[in-house]
């Protein structure tokens, strides 16, 4: 059996749409991810031991467990709490809270990697902890981490199909369906795999741009 | 010591450079440099840093390459070789051919860390020369003998102080039974009490054997004692070279009368 | 003491106990005897004696069971047999990764051009698409070129390249890591360029690599779970299945999460272990 070429233009439409989707999912899961990473990261650096110790293992447990787990897990249980969302929020969810795991892990480096010096600077101009990082801490604590969460935004892109698991209309989600339809498998989920190779190398670029502004070569 | 086969320049050179040049990118570190080895001889290297002495080490160990001139050891150039009539660039077979003669001990002992001390001594001995392991462990024990340290025969070097490491590096380039062993200023990265127990293995070996021995210090007391003859490099030429006693006494050259004083001094 | 004979008791009931002779036959044995002796001199209470005998056995179970396994823990032998296909799958894809990471990341060292580009262009395709959708790919579109392989066999495959696509990587890095010098001293004893990669530059890069190969072989685990979506039968499959017959889906895939999480702590553990092995005699700041 050799290759319809004719089958891919048919395709590739129906694709397109998917892709979009599943770039929605991964801005919208990089979004969670961001801002529960910092929560994370934040409840770290708490004084009281114990919920320190409770986030660190919390982090260390969801990213030692697979996303896919996960997602069943939401997608399952939560009814059950009364919410009912779309497959495609669940997974958004999902996948913010896996990767949530990872990007705490980019901030705390980040932020231990700051000079005491500019901590103890900030306490003898009497900043408070809110001002402290939103003025010393963050500013020059961030650009460093940002090719770093760069990379993280590819994975969350390449795990996007995952998702296809509780039926969002992402990429792979749609090659199956296509592939159902049309009983050739090959044609689909070869350019699904085209689009994520060309996806990752423009990516890849990408963040070697961002690296080169963002990060002080000593 | 020093006295030893002083007829040496009427023999064959073992070691021969002539105009060699190298730079590092603009960086000119060797200049036109020319500089002929006895048999046998010791030879101190002296000069401030950046003058080029490692480099020329280096360059003799096939660590790095010759802009432009010719290198031979024991008549036989090092970057060109023979090959149906024509000298054409030499490949690694001839290189390895070449550096059968030449041992390097290194400022930072280089020693091998996943390897215990009579490993270190045997395992080029057994991979390259093709001993087997008794012969290799036998000359390894006559080496720790010579240079004191029998009993480190199974420690690991993060096990044994910088001078030790050291012997046991000078033991290893030994068991290689090189002609011309090279040593690249080998007591700088020691502390000064641990100094003296290398300096007197290298005053052991230039009485008790034939070895050439080319060395880079700033020990020039050392110097003194055990070459036969004294270069003093600066900006990848040579500026003066000589008889120790009359290098390290009455030097003609304004430089090197400089150095000495800034040397010495210290 | 009492503990004692309490959990000798539940092995004996679970048949795991050996029966020793003597004294420590066990209570459950003695009434049994103790019954059968009854209905053999009572023919009459026969029946009833049968009886006794069957509801004090299940009984015994089930108070074992209620005991040391509640819910949800009781869903643990289900799950058994796909802990056992995810460990099969994970070991053998780590095969795999492992030669597929050292051929590509010293083929990136090669001296021959064609050599170091097959090895680049492994690494991009490899790590620049989806684990899941190379899954896909192999085991539905490639049996339309021709080739079919079952879905162990292309979890195995996938996995092992994927992993083995960031692995060559951490190889790469890892023999960048060892110093020049050491390089150096090995050209000063006139040892080859095999051996001085063989004997001397790959043994210390080694113990470079154990961390960052313990995360992927972490990772490696967790990409197992994607293997269930084209239907092997290893831990999440059998999650799937167990909900769908009994609808206990938070405490599923509850146990089915802490269940990887032993897993991966186990893998984490054998790492450092490997790593304080490899490393004695040096003095390696990296290990606890």
């Amino acid at each position: 059996m050799s290759f319809d070429w004719n089958l891919v233009l048919e395709i590739l439409p129906a694709l397109l749409s998917a892709f979009l989707v599943t770039v929605q999912a991964s801005l919208l899961g990089m979004a969670v991810a961001l801002l529960l990473g910092l929560v994370w990261a934040l409840l770290r650096r708490s004084g009281n031991r114990l919920v320190a110790w409770s986030a660190t293992w919390t982090i260390e447990f969801i990213r030692s467990t697979p996303l896919l787990v996960q997602v069943y897990f939401l997608f399952y249980v939560l009814p059950s709490f009364g919410l009912s969302w779309s497959p495609l929020v669940t997974g958004v969810i999902a996948l913010g809270l896996h990767y949530s795991a990872y990007t705490a892990e980019v901030y705390r480096t980040g932020i231990d990697n700051l000079p005491k010096g500019q901590w103890e600077a900030a306490m003898a101009l009497n900043l408070g902890r809110f001002d402290t990082y939103r003025s010393v801490v963050l500013p020059q604590a961030i650009p460093p981490m940002i090719p770093a969460l760069g990379n993280y935004l590819v994975a969350i892109f390449k795990e996007t199909p995952v998702l296809a698991a509780i039926t969002v209309n992402e990429l792979l989600q749609t090659a199956k369906l296509i592939g159902a339809d049309s009983f050739r498998y090959l044609e689909p989920l070869t350019v699904v795999g085209i689009l994520f190779l060309i996806a990752s190398l423009v990516s890849a670029r990408l963040v070697e741009k961002l690296e080169a502004r963002f990060v002080p070569t000593e | 010591m020093s006295q030893q086969s002083r007829r040496k320049l009427e023999v064959d050179p073992i070691l021969r450079m002539r105009r060699v040049r190298k730079s590092y990118g603009d960086l000119l570190v060797l200049d036109d440099l020319d500089l002929e080895v006895a048999p046998s001889e010791r030879i101190a290297l002296i000069g401030p840093s950046g003058s080029g002495k490692s480099t020329i080490l280096r360059i003799l160990m096939t660590l790095e390459r010759v802009d432009s001139g010719e290198i031979q050891i024991e008549g036989e150039s090092v970057w060109t070789y023979l090959h149906k009539g024509a000298q054409i660039p030499a490949n690694e077979q001839h290189l390895r051919k070449i550096r059968r003669k030449v041992g390097m001990i290194f400022q930072q002992f280089n020693l091998f860390p996943h390897m215990n001390v009579l490993r270190n001594l045997t395992e080029a001995p057994v991979r390259v020369l093709g001993l087997s392991s008794e012969e290799a462990r036998g000359r390894a024990l006559e080496l720790l003998e010579l240079i004191g340290l029998t009993d480190k025969i199974d420690a690991y070097p993060a096990q044994l102080s910088g001078g030790q490491k050291q012997r046991v590096a000078i033991a290893r380039a030994l068991a290689m039974r090189p002609r011309i062993m090279l040593f690249d200023e080998v007591t700088s990265a020691l502390d000064p009490e641990l100094v003296g127990e290398v300096l007197n293995v290298l005053r052991r070996l230039a009485r008790d054997s034939n070895i050439t021995m080319l060395i880079v210090t700033h020990h020039m007391r050392f110097a003194q004692d055990i070459a036969d003859r004294v270069v003093f490099l600066e900006s990848g030429r040579i500026v003066e070279e000589g008889l120790p006693e009359v290098m390290f006494s009455r030097p003609s050259h304004p430089r090197t009368r400089e150095f000495l004083e800034s040397v010495l001094e210290q | 003491m009492f503990t004692g004979g309490l959990i000798h008791f539940h092995l004996l009931v679970l048949g795991l106990a050996p029966r020793t002779g003597g004294r420590s036959f066990g209570l459950q044995t003695e009434v049994f005897f103790f019954l059968r002796a009854f209905g053999s001199t009572h023919p009459g209470l026969e029946p009833a004696v049968t009886a006794t005998r069957r509801v004090l056995c299940t009984g015994l179970k089930q108070l074992f069971y209620g005991v040391f396994m509640p819910p949800p823990f009781d869903l643990l032998p289900g799950l058994l047999s796909g802990v056992v296909v995810t460990v099969q799958l994970t070991l053998g894809a780590a095969v795999v990764a492992f030669v597929a990471a050292f051929i590509a990341g010293l083929g990136r060292f090669s001296r021959s051009r064609l050599q170091r580009s097959l090895a680049k262009i492994y690494v991009d395709i490899f790590r620049g698409t989806s684990a899941l959708v190379q899954l896909f790919w192999v085991y539905f579109g490639l049996p339309l070129l021709g080739i079919s392989l079952d879905a162990m066999a292309a979890g195995i495959l996938v996995l092992g390249l994927n992993v083995g696509a960031y692995g060559s990587e951490v190889v790469r890095g890892a023999i960048k890591s060892v110093p020049r010098e050491q390089v150096e001293a090995a050209v000063a004893l006139n040892l080859s360029e095999r051996q001085t990669l063989w004997y001397i530059v790959l043994p210390q890069a080694v113990l470079f690599m154990i961390p960052p190969f313990g995360n992927l072989l972490i990772e490696l685990l967790k990409g197992t779970a994607l293997v269930s979506l084209i239907t092997l039968s290893e831990l999440t499959f059998r999650g799937q299945m167990l909900r769908t017959a009994m609808f206990r889906s938070g405490e599923i895939f509850g146990v089915i999460l802490l269940l990887y999480f032993l897993l991966s702590l186990m893998i984490t553990f054998g790492m450092r272990r490997l790593e304080r092995r490899l490393a004695i005699g040096q003095d390696y700041g990296g290990v606890e």
